[in-house]
């Protein structure tokens, strides 16, 4: 064994060799490492070829080959710098190095033993070491490592974060050329062992290696210069005994040993990826509770409303609240939930007003002392600036109330249908499901979809949460396209428009799957957050092109009561519609959610009905909005367990009965 | 107090960045020992601003001064630099002491090696940050608000008079929030300058003892009850927050202008 080690080295070239070797493969594997940690790679190869022609006229003007290949390189390191303000830096790399390559070619192919020299350039000549050339590679490597060890720390502060290195006011930029000059010098040394083609190697193998295994700048340098140099000497004994190329063998000792410790780092477990961030626990289950419309309805009989007309806002609904106070039961309650209607921030006519909602809070604190939360989740934009907008913000204070976002909030499912009657889950706010008793407030105003909108549409769509409501980028051009005309806005491209500007993720939005569906979505999705009590607050409402730009319509009225489908029929056959031709009360009459039939519906306050009547011009698209009715919605319904069809309401003004 | 010197002066800076003006004609003091937040819009200029003075970025005109409030010379590792996202590889091998200690490079010196001084100065500055027995571990075993705190407590070692940080709190856990914040508390003590960006107004209104408002230039500059009136803030951020003011003080809405949501008060009665 020991003559097997020591037999090859009775001849002197072969321990020259081996010194040229193993000083190669170390300097290599100590730089190598600041290669590997930049990113390097590319450049090391590409500075290998560059130095061919270098070394090819050093060889034929007889000068020492060393030389010749540090001049070419720096010059090529040089090129490289200019090109790359020009053009990309792997760019430049490519364009110096093959040219300069093919350089080199043709001047070796002047020469007579052009294919054994270039033979030599290429893959080394570990072999054919002089004592000179040993002397030269001891001082090129022995002045790489020595500049090496003086400046590692900055070398690796700027190789790290470049960024820190300026800021310190380090000279970034004399550090990099001397990296280059350092890794020019090297590739030099290196040119007679391994050759140009592999040098990049012996650069870049052993600190790869080494990388996989420890965890720090230094030990992984140590580590690169132990691969290196065994790398170099086990090729070269291997070169003797099997008869092959020194350079290629040295490469593939690399080689085989990062392949091993690629599988030994696997085993281990060393991690080269940060590890993944913890994820979050998932949120408990939500609880579901609906409160089933006959369950929330309260007593049994005929419906009382209060119709309304005083001196102001405030005193018209305040008035309209005492009427119905009797039936207004709150000893039980644990929360009250009050909710607006806002639909956009910035319209004032289109949203409840703050007045309207003082008159419930103090008709509501006068009675009950617990929690009461105002709130609202609005369709396009934040919630928050609507509060801000309307003037909603100092309520906190003079009620002792909480304001919220319901986009904001956790959300129970309400299973409704999708435009191909298949069921389709929306989400709903669960504070809305959850408080047990909800007064829905809001104006009266048209609609471009179920002619009109009142106290059960609020509550319903205002519950659906709408987490992207705050599509800040799209929002203006959506509302820009609100004002458009009827007729255009019906336009294949403008509705392409408006579905992909909507706002997304909107259950809002999802709610509409055409006109059909959604009256009958309205009242199933009811069903779980149905009113415990309905205002109107018609001092002002709004007709024509409701439910955001409309006219305001100056009525003076407010209406109550605790059954918001009457209340809300009532005040539709005030507004001049049949309120069996709105869809949505229709079904919700149908599922035995309240009483819709006006002659059952007892009326108490300042006015008649017949003296409060105001019809409201309708939405420009009212005629396609009574197509609503639809046989499969009927089967539906049937299948719901839904009352028979009532006999038809007659059209025009209703006079209930119990007028004043 | 009237003995004090000033750290910084800004003098009529403009900034390009990619061609185009990020900041135009700043001037603004801070004086030893202050603490400024610096606010605005994204593309405000905050972090042009902090380039500038660390000279990562030229400056197409104007001046920076920066000066060793309380030392006799202007020294290179004056200013700690604590960058908004560290654009850094984490797989590089080095450990959270290794890149403490890079903050010491300067104090080291050419051709030498640490310290005892330098070794105990990295102890303290993790100490500061609540990292001091993750001095051995890999920077890419951290979480990202310790990579953060490693860096602070980097920026720490260099025991610079004057500490720049860009959005400390941007993407960082609780611990880490409550980490940076409990350090700054301990900087005030030590007379360290900060020049702290941030998003959020109410951290400023209220950490701050002066607000540099910045939108391209320099909206306001002064105590937080001066700098954030709603009509500077206006100016300053256009379309993309509310306000709504009433005896209370200021109240911001809107995405990430306060720490604790969507809302906040920025008045001085609004606590």
């Amino acid at each position: 064994m020991l003559d097997w080690l020591i037999g090859p080295l009775t001849y002197p070239f072969m321990l020259r060799g081996l010194g040229a070797a193993m000083l190669v493969g170390a300097v290599c594997a100590v730089l190598g490492t600041y290669v590997v940690l930049r990113g390097m790679a590319f450049f090391g190869d590409a500075l290998a070829h560059a130095i061919l022609p270098g070394v090819a006229v050093a060889y034929l003007a007889r000068w020492p080959l060393s030389a010749g290949a540090l001049a070419a390189g720096l010059l090529a390191a040089a090129a490289i710098g200019y090109l790359q303000n020009r053009v990309r830096e792997d760019t430049a790399i490519g364009i110096v190095f093959s040219g300069a390559f093919a350089l080199g070619i043709v001047l070796l192919s002047t020469v007579r033993t052009y294919t054994v020299d270039l033979t030599h350039f290429l893959f080394g000549n570990v072999l054919g070491v002089s004592p000179a050339d040993l002397i030269v590679t001891v001082i090129l490597s022995g002045g790489v490592l020595l500049l090496t060890v003086a400046f590692h720390k900055e070398l690796v502060l700027v190789a790290f974060d470049p960024v820190l290195a300026t800021v310190l006011r380090l000279p970034t930029s004399l550090l990099r050329y001397l990296l280059l000059l350092l890794l020019a010098i090297t590739v030099v040394a290196a040119l007679q062992v391994v050759g140009v083609a592999l040098v990049v190697a012996m650069l870049v193998t052993p600190p790869a290696t080494a990388y996989l295994l420890v965890r720090r700048v230094g030990p992984m340098m140590g580590l690169a210069a132990l691969f290196g140099t065994f790398s170099a000497v086990a090729g070269l004994y291997a070169s003797y005994y099997l008869n092959i190329p020194s350079g290629p063998a040295m490469v593939l000792v690399c080689t085989a040993i990062f392949l091993a410790s690629l599988f030994l780092s696997r085993r281990t477990g060393r991690r080269l990826t940060p590890p993944p961030a913890a994820v979050p626990p998932p949120p408990p289950p939500s609880r579901t509770k609906f409160g089933r419309g006959e369950e929330v309805r309260g007593r049994g009989g005929e419906p009382v409303i209060a119709l309304t007309r005083r001196d102001s806002r405030r005193e018209t609904v305040a008035a309209a609240l005492e009427f119905i106070a009797d039936q207004v039961d709150l000893r039980t309650v644990r929360q009250v939930l009050v909710k607006p209607n806002f639909v956009v921030p910035d319209r004032q006519l289109a949203a409840t007003h703050v007045d309207a909602v003082r008159a419930v809070l103090e008709f509501l604190r006068a009675r009950y002392d617990g929690p009461i939360i105002v709130a609202e989740g609005t369709a396009l934009r934040d919630t928050w600036e609507a509060f801000a907008n309307y003037g909603y913000l100092s309520l906190p204070d003079e009620y002792d109330v909480v304001l919220m976002d319901l986009n904001g909030d956790e959300t129970v499912p309400v299973t409704v249908y999708d435009r191909h009657w298949r069921p389709l889950t929306l989400q709903v706010a669960r504070t809305v499901v959850e408080s047990d008793y909800r007064i829905s407030v809001c104006p009266p105003k048209t609609h471009d979809t179920v002619l009109v909108t009142l106290s059960i549409k609020n509550m319903v769509m205002g519950a659906l949460v709408n987490p992207g409501a705050v599509r800040e980028g799209t929002a203006p051009l959506y509302r820009m396209g609100r004002r458009l005309p009827t007729w255009l806005k019906q336009t294949p491209p403008a509705q392409l428009a408006k579905r992909l500007l909507s706002p997304a993720g909107s259950h809002k939005m999802a709610m509409h799957q055409g006109i059909p569906v959604i009256n009958i979505n309205l009242a199933l999705a009811a069903r779980a957050v149905w009113p415990h009590l309905a205002v109107i607050d018609g001092w002002e409402g709004m007709e024509g092109a409701g439910p955001g730009h409309g006219d305001p319509v100056p009525w003076r009225i407010a209406l109550a009561g605790t059954d918001p489908l009457a209340v809300d029929a009532l005040t539709a056959s005030l507004m001049g519609f049949n309120p069996d031709d709105v869809g949505y009360l229709h079904y919700c009459r149908r599922l035995g959610l309240g009483v819709a039939e006006l002659e059952n519906i007892t009326v108490v306050g300042d006015l008649s009905p017949e003296t409060a009547r105001r019809p409201f011009r309708p939405h420009p698209t009212a005629g396609q909005q009574r197509q609503w009715r639809s046989q499969e919605a009927m089967e539906r319904l049937q299948a719901l367990g839904a009352r028979s069809p009532a006999p038809e309401v007659p059209q025009g003004p209703a006079i209930p009965k119990g007028a004043l | 107090m009237a003995d004090r010197c000033e750290a910084l002066r800004v003098e009529h800076v403009t900034v390009a960045y990619n061609g185009r003006v990020a900041l135009r004609d700043a001037t603004f003091t801070v004086l030893g020992g202050e603490r400024v937040a610096v606010v605005g819009p994204n593309g405000a200029g905050k972090s042009t601003l902090f380039k500038a003075i660390v000279g990562l970025l030229p400056l197409e005109s104007g001046r920076v001064e920066v000066f060793g409030c309380g030392s006799h010379r202007w020294e290179p590792a004056s200013i700690g630099y604590v960058p908004q996202r560290e654009d850094v590889d984490l797989a590089f091998p080095v450990t959270v002491g290794d890149v403490v200690m890079m903050g010491r490079v300067r104090h080291i010196g050419w051709l030498r090696r640490p310290s005892r001084r330098d070794r105990e100065a990295v102890r303290w500055a993790l100490d500061q940050v609540g990292l001091a027995e993750l001095i051995h571990r890999p920077l890419g075993e951290l979480s990202g608000g310790q990579v953060q705190r490693a860096f602070i407590a980097r920026a720490l070692a260099q025991e610079a008079p004057l500490l720049l940080m860009d959005e400390p709190f941007t993407g960082v856990d609780v611990a880490s929030e409550e980490a940076i914040l409990h350090l700054l508390d301990r900087l005030r003590e030590r007379q360290v300058t900060v020049l702290l960006a941030t998003h959020d107004l109410q951290m400023a209104a209220e950490w701050a003892d002066r607000v540099l408002l910045l939108n391209g230039e320099v909206v306001a500059y002064g105590p937080p009850a001066e700098a954030l009136r709603p009509d500077a803030l206006q100016r300053a951020y256009g379309g993309q927050m509310t306000l709504w003011e009433d005896e209370r003080g200021i109240l911001v809405l809107g995405e990430g202008h306060c720490s604790g949501g969507r809302r906040c008060w920025i008045g001085s009665s609004g606590r």
